[in-house]
């Protein structure tokens, strides 16, 4: 069975052209206009440091000894004042934020401005280009697929893999987008200096993945405007996870070959989870217990 | 030797390798000064239109940045260029701003960076050059004051951290540079010399317990990289050393066994490394002392 040449003509070669040039002239259009930054406001940015010194710790607790990460402990986690267990100040996505002008911009360039065009030119080309068949896909498809794929032609019976001008617009525009990206990859290979806008947005989007929300907290993602007070909250998270075990004194025993411990309790150091320093009272005072048990023995030893 | 590099030695007016070797500089954000200006300012001056428009400015700041390091005559007339070009802009006014404290002016620098946090309060660069300016007035407990500021705000910025574990360290405040160097380890886990660093004022400290301590740090640093790492190598020697000469009551059997393996260890590391060095001075001072049994 043949293509004909008719069709390949009018038909194939021209939904390709068609993508490319809206591809280019998309590509240009994006760079004239210009992104607006969204401006960090400081509280913003001080949580966000703040997230990210706090998932270095627990992730590297390992590489330093127990006290230094105890005396790291009550900034984060104490009960009233530490850092962990203030509501963030971070402002909600609101809806109003929506209209806000440098948003507008930033959002319609974002999902608008790839969905649009997608959606304008594929409503074109189905009414431009239908009625016929154009490929063949080289790969068996489902009946269920035919309805997608075949719009326009009503043969219940046909191969599904013989597919219609729309399928064919979808191939090429993913196909094409890897084939824009290298041609304007040597436009863009133009490395920035420190004080780029693009440099210093990738230093202030560098926040960390938030720590595993238990299922026990509802949390709407990022929709949700009063989940927002959490952030800080839902860091606690990492902290109990953290499993101390000062690896650094494993490293000069492998240098001389002797066998590494693991988890084991070795002198001066406890391998025991870590806990929250409580403020007693009795912390400085002699430690004797006084249980009744204790009170007898005491007692017995005194005599 | 980097290739770009190569090849401007040999032609040093080949523009493509003058733009290539800039390029790289901005990537790997070097400030290898002298050369930016000696293959950046031709191509400026010369071969401007073989750049893009984007790209020569960038080329322009960047020429800018190392002329404050060797010739302020060429930054000046850069930075007013840049100024024709944009005039209302923040990036170009922070440049202004470098280009006061590099001639020393400091006053001038400060009134800068604080009109820019008027405007933008949140931006990063001004707050930390003016930590910068009172560090360059030699001011050093004015420094520290607003590092710490700085880094309240600041918690995950590892260079602040660096530059207050120096700060530190030259007040001798060693249990706040120890809190420092933490910090650096549990941000840059991998990087050999924040284990080095820590070791080393583990080891000035210098008690039992950190002593210790300084001997595993080293022995991590050696771990993580061993080929150039002598300083490692010697920090364990000297280490192992002074808990035995010094220790050695406090040491039970298992621990003192260990700490004789270790500086044997080193010991023949460094004897190893000088072995095979040419014959000169330092080798045969370094051999003969190695051989002094305590």
């Amino acid at each position: 069975m043949r293509l004909d040449p008719q069709i390949r003509d009018f038909v194939l070669f021209p939904i390709v052209i068609i993508v490319f040039l809206v591809s280019v002239i998309r590509h240009y259009l994006f760079s004239i206009i210009p992104s607006q930054k969204p401006a960090v406001d400081k509280d913003t940015q001080r949580e966000q440091q703040l997230l990210i010194r706090s998932n270095r710790i627990c992730k590297n607790a390992n590489m330093v000894s127990k006290s230094s990460l105890i005396s790291r402990q009550p900034f984060f986690l104490e009960e009233t004042n530490g850092e962990l267990n203030q509501d963030s100040k971070q402002k909600p996505l609101a809806m109003s934020m929506m209209f806000d002008p440098s948003m507008m911009t930033n959002m319609m360039k974002g999902s608008m401005g790839n969905m649009i065009p997608q959606v304008v030119l594929g409503q074109l080309i189905s009414y431009l280009f239908k009625g016929f068949l154009v490929v063949k896909l080289p790969f068996f498809l489902p009946a269920r697929f035919k309805t997608m794929l075949q719009q326009g032609i009503g043969l219940s019976s046909l191969d599904s893999s013989f597919v219609s001008s729309l399928s064919w617009y979808f191939m090429v525009y993913f196909g094409l987008r890897g084939v824009i990206d290298l041609l304007f990859q040597a436009k863009d290979a133009i490395a920035h200096s420190y004080f780029s806008p693009i440099r210093e947005q990738k230093r202030q989007t560098q926040v960390p993945r938030p720590a595993p929300v238990s299922a026990s907290t509802p949390s709407l993602g990022n929709m949700g405007g009063t989940d927002k007070k959490d952030t800080l909250r839902n860091e606690k998270e990492n902290w109990k996870m953290i499993d101390h075990f000062f690896e650094i004194q494993n490293s000069e025993l492998e240098l001389i070959g002797k066998p590494v411990n693991k988890e084991k309790v070795v002198k001066n150091q406890t391998a025991n989870k870590t806990q929250i320093p409580k403020k007693n009272k009795s912390q400085n005072k002699n430690m004797k217990s006084t249980t009744p048990k204790n009170r007898k023995r005491n007692a017995k030893k005194k005599k | 030797m980097n290739k770009n590099l190569q090849i401007l030695k040999n032609k040093p007016n080949n523009w493509k390798a003058a733009r290539g070797l800039l390029r790289e500089y901005r990537e790997k954000q070097q400030r290898n000064s002298y050369e930016i200006m000696k293959y950046g300012l031709p191509l400026i001056k010369k071969n401007s239109k073989r750049l893009s428009k984007e790209e020569l400015f960038e080329v322009m700041e960047q020429v800018f940045l190392a002329g404050l390091d060797v010739n302020l005559e060429e930054s000046n007339a850069l930075l007013l260029k840049l100024q024709k070009q944009f005039p209302k802009s923040l990036r170009v006014t922070k440049l202004s701003g470098l280009f006061e404290e590099a001639m020393g002016h400091w006053k001038n620098a400060q009134i800068i960076y604080q009109s820019i946090l008027k405007d933008n309060p949140s931006d990063q660069i001004a707050q930390k050059r003016l930590v910068c300016i009172s560090k360059a007035q030699g001011n050093t407990k004015l420094t520290i004051q607003n590092l710490n500021k700085y880094l309240s705000h600041f918690q995950g910025d590892t260079e602040a951290w660096e530059e207050l574990l120096d700060l530190y360290l030259s007040q001798q405040c060693y249990s706040k540079a120890l809190f420092c160097c933490e910090e650096l380890i549990l941000a840059e886990p991998d990087n050999y010399q924040h284990h080095y660093q820590i070791a080393n004022i583990y080891y000035t400290i210098g008690k039992r317990s950190d002593l210790i301590k300084a001997r595993q740090y080293y022995a991590h640093s050696i771990k993580l990289l061993e080929e150039q790492n002598l300083k490692s190598f010697y920090g364990l020697y000297l280490t192992t050393n002074k808990l035995k000469t010094l220790f050695s009551r406090n040491l039970n059997q298992s621990e003192t066994q260990i700490n004789e393996q270790l500086l044997q260890f080193a010991k023949d590391k460094i004897k190893k490394f000088y072995l095979q060095k040419e014959d000169n001075n330092t080798k045969t001072t370094v051999l003969e002392l190695l051989e002094i049994d305590n």
